[in-house]
């Protein structure tokens, strides 16, 4: 017996019955449907139609009617831990792990923070769905010149280098050094950056920055 | 130089329950100083933030106790006769684990149960589980050594099995509780720690599908670990019983028991008896390994391990006779580099000065943005 794409997503044990369990796993949660062309789309469930499809929205509000037995194929996966880029500043996505009911990415099981603000309090960053586009499928620049350029051009108050590392505007009052900035290793500071040469000041995470000495050049390392 | 006027220690930060969005600027005073002569800017450089200082790893923590001492647990009811007999009259599973010296609790959750089990001679109990389907029940057990083990595995899967086709859908898990209730909070300690070195491996061995569940997620894709220090020292229950690792039973809290215990909540629910017996042989030999080393050992092993390479054989210290799982340096320092993060990641942040009328802030609000 084949099993639906909505019986797989929610452990269903029949078809009618994933209509109400998806409601209950996935109602405004955020999955990947991977398109006719294996593209995939980030979307959002919204509900079943009175016409007996599952309605989803796409990052544009675009809504998108998916049958019972369709083809394509829809899953939910958590993307590991990683700084990316969005609208000018590096966050962080992490996985939240508290008593809820909802199995899809949603505000109660995922936190998106900027690791410069959560130096002063806890809030988190209003995601929306397309923040959660640019976690899932994040970009990094071309090169660390590229992302100096940016910060020193004042194009953006910080800029993840891979998903591990980014760098920051300078966050301190005492250093009003214009081309300073701070290196950070997920969301501690661990270094930073002043003229033509990365300052690791953290001795512990020495070996993390060696191992990914690609992403500092044409700039200097002092270790 | 005196400390401006508006900077702020992080320390005076954490205590500020609200902050402006966005925070106060001062263009005027960024633009005095970002022109300021030269002089003035060496000065201002010379203060750049040092590496922290060193901190001794032979810091004592506030206590460091046998958990039962630490906190109040019921006492354990072993039912040394029951088992006895039931030890005398059955044949065990042919297995041996890395030590016998350790108490277990399992609990295996099934479906397609639809005629009642025969009551367990020993070790069990059967109890009803919301959170299953079709005609799911979840099996108990009290507490047993390793050796118990090899009895109460084949006795429950023969119960199982008569007159029932039990379903082990992807409902249901197979929940392991390790007694720590004898060992030190630095004990403890080290196991939480050591698990989190090698959490990949646990997952790898419960199916990287339960990566993404919502019931036992990593703990180095949260930012969670820093709150074991709580839990294990101070009794607080900042932890969340949907990690992979659940240290909740530890301490009183509304959410589980306090059993006393540490919950692996990765393996799912499995036919194969042979897969509970490897898994909680792995289990074991983390608890023996926890034992093994001090703190101290275990803080300045993570704390160079990146540069030696000692990982690997760490792990096969850990692994026993189990098959390694971790092949490649990336799932090892992933989790290396989480720990050392969350534990002493903080201490370089803490050197600097963050203000409130820093560049960051001020660029900030020239891009509109909250930061």
């Amino acid at each position: 017996m084949t099993t639906t794409v909505w019986q797989n997503l929610t452990d269903a044990l029949n078809a009618s019955m994933s209509v109400d369990e998806m409601s209950k796993k996935y109602l405004n949660t955020f999955l990947l449907l991977y398109t006719a062309n294996n593209e995939p789309l980030v979307v959002q469930y919204k509900g079943f139609s009175d016409d007996g499809y599952f309605l989803f929205n796409d990052e544009n509000g675009v809504r998108l009617k998916l049958s019972n037995n369709t083809d394509l194929q829809i899953i939910n996966k958590f993307p590991e831990r990683c700084l990316f880029n969005h609208d000018k500043l590096a966050l962080e996505f992490i996985r939240h792990p508290m008593r809820q009911y909802k199995r899809g990415i949603c505000k109660d099981n995922v936190d998106i923070y900027s690791p410069v603000r959560r130096l002063i309090d806890k809030r988190s960053y209003q995601w929306t769905h397309k923040v959660l586009k640019s976690a899932l499928f994040p970009q990094y620049p071309a090169s660390c010149q590229e992302a100096i350029d940016k910060l020193v051009n004042k194009e953006v108050l910080s800029i993840a280098l891979n998903e591990c590392f980014m760098l920051s505007q300078n966050v301190t009052s005492t250093q009003k050094n214009k081309q300073l900035f701070y290196l950070w290793f997920s969301n501690k500071l661990i270094g930073y950056f002043l003229k033509d040469t990365f300052h690791i000041k953290h001795s512990l995470f020495k070996q993390e920055v060696l191992d990914n000495i690609h992403l500092f050049k044409p700039f200097k390392l002092e270790i | 130089m005196p400390t401006p006027d508006s900077s702020i220690s992080i320390a005076n930060l954490a205590a500020t329950q609200h902050w402006p969005s966005p925070p106060p600027i001062a263009p005027a005073t960024w633009q005095t100083i970002a022109s300021a002569s030269p002089s003035i800017l060496d000065f201002l450089h010379d203060e750049l933030p040092q590496e922290p200082k060193k901190t001794s790893s032979k810091q004592k923590p506030i206590t460091n106790v046998l958990m039962k001492q630490f906190q109040s647990y019921s006492p354990l009811k072993l039912n040394s006769k029951t088992t006895a007999n039931f030890e005398k009259t059955h044949k065990p599973i042919d297995f041996t684990f890395c030590t016998n010296d350790a108490l277990l609790g399992i609990e295996i959750e099934v479906e397609n149960i639809h005629n009642q089990l025969p009551h367990p001679v020993a070790y069990w109990s059967i109890k009803n589980d919301g959170s299953l389907r079709n005609a799911g029940i979840e099996c108990v057990s009290q507490p047993v050594t390793p050796f118990q083990v090899t009895y109460a595995i084949p006795h429950i899967y023969e119960l199982l099995h008569l007159g029932n086709q039990p379903d082990f859908s992807n409902r249901t898990s197979t929940h392991i509780h390790l007694n720590c209730r004898d060992l030190t909070q630095n004990q403890v300690w080290n196991l939480v720690i050591l698990y989190c070195i090698f959490e990949k491996h646990f997952y790898k061995f419960a199916n990287t599908h339960r990566l993404n569940s919502i019931f036992c997620v990593p703990v180095y894709r949260s930012n969670i670990l820093h709150m074991a220090d709580d839990v294990i020292y101070k009794g607080t229950d900042s932890w969340s019983k949907y990690c992979g690792l659940n240290i909740l039973p530890l301490v009183p809290n509304n959410v589980t028991g306090t059993y006393g215990t540490i919950e692996f909540r990765h393996l799912h629910g499995t036919n194969d008896q042979l897969l509970i017996l490897n898994w909680i042989d792995t289990i074991l030999g983390l608890y023996k390994l926890a034992q093994e080393m001090t703190k101290e050992e275990l803080v300045e092993t993570l704390k160079h391990m990146n540069t030696t390479s000692c990982y690997k054989s760490l792990y096969y210290r850990f692994l026993n006779k189990q098959k390694p799982l971790l092949e490649s340096n990336k799932d090892f320092e992933d989790c290396i580099s989480h720990v050392k993060r969350e534990l002493f990641g903080g201490s370089y942040g803490q050197t600097l000065k963050i203000s409130a009328s820093s560049p960051y802030w001020i660029i900030a609000h020239e891009l509109s943005i909250t930061g």
